[in-house]
């Protein structure tokens, strides 16, 4: 399948993403070694598997069939590796003597989220794998997002879940030797702390982004959901109209041990937002892609992300993606009118993750295997 | 870096204007200080007169969140006599400590060296006679007051909100009449965008020389004390609960950490001497926490 080609699109030379010489100074300070092949991109850089089942959820109701999102996962699974048993296929990134931490995405939650019934699935397959269930913890930043999502409902006995912060400036859940320092605008807080568990625990990430448009970065899947997700004080990115988002993104996603031990990504795109995200603000923003995108580089799947957001909201009529017009930006009611941008949106933080060494952005090497259930 | 006070203030009191009340006794004073007309009253309780128009009156601290305000700005505001303080008070002060605010009130004038009197609601004397009782059993050894900034108090309200918020931003300043060649650096009084101001003079000294740092939090306001072996942490907690970590940094090798802090035992997590600054996190940080560092 040929994908339309959405790079440059509306893209001024006068208002283009920041050049490599503005980008702000950033100092990593982390201890760990990078592994002697990172899980991002992987090994399967620039390949994506996207499974297709139209019956995996009920717009009318938003109920999502249980065996059929674990017959897209197994699916996904053996296409990604080319294995003939969903197990082995798990196990040629997970052993059982792994703790693995499964990053969820609850920024929107319970309206919007990755799906209980997805991340149940994914942690049955994981102890089917040999994984203890008592390893595997669902992990988010904010604990009234996850408790929203009430994820212990649909999780085998035994799975964790678990919050970095019960108030959201609680710092206690992140670690203070692994941080990116960077002054945006003169916080007196310079430093992003990683969170404790993914640098003192996992062995393993596995990340469950969804399908999302973003105010601030244009739109929100594996890269932001594994970076934003696994640090604290980052919102401060995007305080004012042109924002951080185009290089601190990225950057995150590539700090150790972070970027080595998320080992696969599985983006939940039964239900996507293409508008107002990360949030669902109003019904009418939702959409039903019915999909779920399989594949260990982030980079190559969020760029496929862009296209299915953009050709929604060019579907809808709405103004682009890449639109960095001042005359859109904070204009009227963002979480209203889709013809607005609350920031100048940079869906280019992508590219500048893969120029990072974090997967294949050049749409001509991606290879996507389509799978319809 | 000069040495400014001393971090031994006599102990705040309290101030009753209103007719005696049960619960007395909570407050933990001895003597409690009471408008002229209404010593009589207080039978069997120790009373000492005090003219409440001889106190130089100031605003209870504590922190406005503006969840509903358009701003430009979305952190929290501290209100902080911090710099009335150390501008300087013409005798004793009187604080009218609003719903709750009777503790924090005495733990700032505690940390600023200030003697002032407290006047708070009967349901706040508890909390204002437990923090009496914890002030009281901190280390008595006074250690100067640390600053590497020397600020020109030129005495009006735009110096005052410079100071302000250089004391917000954990800017370590001291009150000079002239530049002090001792300092890193001497700045002068600018009106505008006193927030803009104190960014300003951070840039100017770099965070690399601050004496001190915090991260995690935006309502928590230091002071550091110290001497050629020692330095004492204070950490006011401006808002009214407790704050869940803070990171701190101290410039120099101090691993020795003990911790004091108001209404819990809490102890330093990861101390780590990292390049030239001593690093350590408090799990918890309650209304007043002093931390005592040694080499």
């Amino acid at each position: 399948m040929t994908l339309p080609s959405v790079a440059g699109a509306a893209l001024g030379a006068a208002n283009a993403a920041p050049k490599t010489d503005d980008l702000p100074k950033y100092r990593v300070h982390s201890s760990y070694a990078p592994s002697a092949q990172p899980g991002m991109p992987g090994p399967f850089p620039g390949r994506v598997v996207d499974v297709h089942a139209a019956g995996s959820i009920d717009p009318a109701t938003d109920k999502v069939d249980p065996a059929i999102v674990a017959e897209m996962m197994k699916q996904g699974m053996l296409a990604l590796t080319g294995e003939k048993d969903y197990r082995a296929a798990w196990r040629r990134f997970i052993e059982p003597n792994d703790v693995v931490g499964i990053k969820l995405n609850c920024s929107g939650a319970p309206k919007i989220c990755s799906h209980p019934v997805v991340v149940a699935e994914l942690a049955r397959q994981l102890i089917a794998t040999g994984v203890p269930a008592k390893n595997i913890t669902c992990y988010e930043r904010f604990q009234d997002q996850v408790v929203s999502a009430k994820y212990p409902q649909y999780l085998p006995e035994g799975v964790n879940v678990w919050a970095a912060s019960a108030l959201r400036d609680a710092i206690n859940g992140y670690d203070p030797r692994t941080y990116v320092e960077v002054d945006f605008f003169g916080e007196d807080d310079t430093r992003s702390n990683m969170v404790r568990l993914v640098s003192e625990r996992f062995t393993k990430i596995i990340n469950v982004p969804n399908m999302k448009d973003h105010g601030a970065s244009g739109v929100t899947g594996c890269l932001k959901n594994i970076a934003y997700g696994s640090f604290h004080n980052v919102a401060r990115s995007h305080r004012f109209e042109k924002t951080n988002t185009y290089s601190f993104i990225g950057t995150l996603a590539s700090v150790e041990p972070l970027r080595s031990r998320t080992v696969l990504q599985v983006m939940d795109g039964l239900k996507g937002v293409w508008h107002g995200g990360p949030f669902l603000h109003q019904d009418r923003f939702r959409f039903y892609p019915a999909r779920m995108m399989f594949g260990t580089d982030p980079v190559a799947i969020d760029r496929l992300l862009t296209d299915i957001i953009e050709d929604k909201r060019k579907a809808e009529g709405v103004i682009s993606v890449f639109n960095r017009s001042m005359d859109y930006v904070k204009k009227g009611d963002f979480r209203k009118d889709p013809n607005t941008n609350n920031f100048i949106r940079e869906p280019g933080h992508i590219e500048f993750a893969g120029s990072l060494g974090l997967g294949v952005f050049d749409i001509a090497k991606i290879t996507r295997k389509e799978i319809r259930l | 870096m000069t040495v400014l006070v001393l971090l031994a203030a006599a102990l705040p009191g309290l101030f009753v204007e209103g007719d005696p009340a049960p619960g007395i006794r909570d407050a933990g004073v001895e003597c409690i200080q009471a408008p002229p007309a209404k010593t009589a009253a207080w039978s069997g309780q120790c009373v000492n007169a005090v003219d409440p128009a001889s106190l130089q009156k100031l605003p209870a601290p504590g922190v406005r969140y503006r969840m509903n305000e358009a701003r430009a700005s979305s952190a929290p505001w501290v209100d902080s006599n911090g710099a009335r303080y150390l501008r300087g008070i013409q005798g004793k002060a009187l604080i009218a400590a609003g719903d709750g605010r009777a503790a924090l009130a005495a733990a700032e004038a505690h940390a600023f060296g200030a003697d002032v009197l407290v006047t708070a609601a009967p349901k706040d004397w508890k909390a204002f006679g437990d923090m009496r009782r914890f002030l009281a059993a901190l280390p008595a050894a006074p250690l100067p007051a640390l600053a590497n900034i020397g600020f020109e108090d030129d005495g009006t309200p735009a110096a005052l909100e410079n100071m302000n918020l250089l004391l917000r931003r954990n800017l370590l300043f001291r009150v000079v009449s002239t530049p002090d060649k001792e300092l890193s650096l001497n700045v002068k009084p600018k009106g505008g965008d006193p927030s803009a101001f104190a960014y300003e003079v951070r840039q100017k000294l770099t965070d690399a020389k601050r004496l001190l740092r915090l991260y995690g939090s935006e309502v928590v306001v230091a002071r550091l004390f110290g001497d050629a072996s020692h330095r004492r942490v204070a950490l006011l907690n401006y808002s009214n609960r407790v704050v869940e970590g803070v990171r701190i940094r101290v410039l120099g090798a101090w691993p020795k950490v003990s911790v004091h802090a108001f209404g819990e035992t809490v102890e330093a997590a990861d101390i780590v001497l990292e390049g030239d600054a001593t690093e350590f996190t408090l799990p918890r940080v309650t209304a007043y926490v002093v931390v005592e560092m040694a080499r």
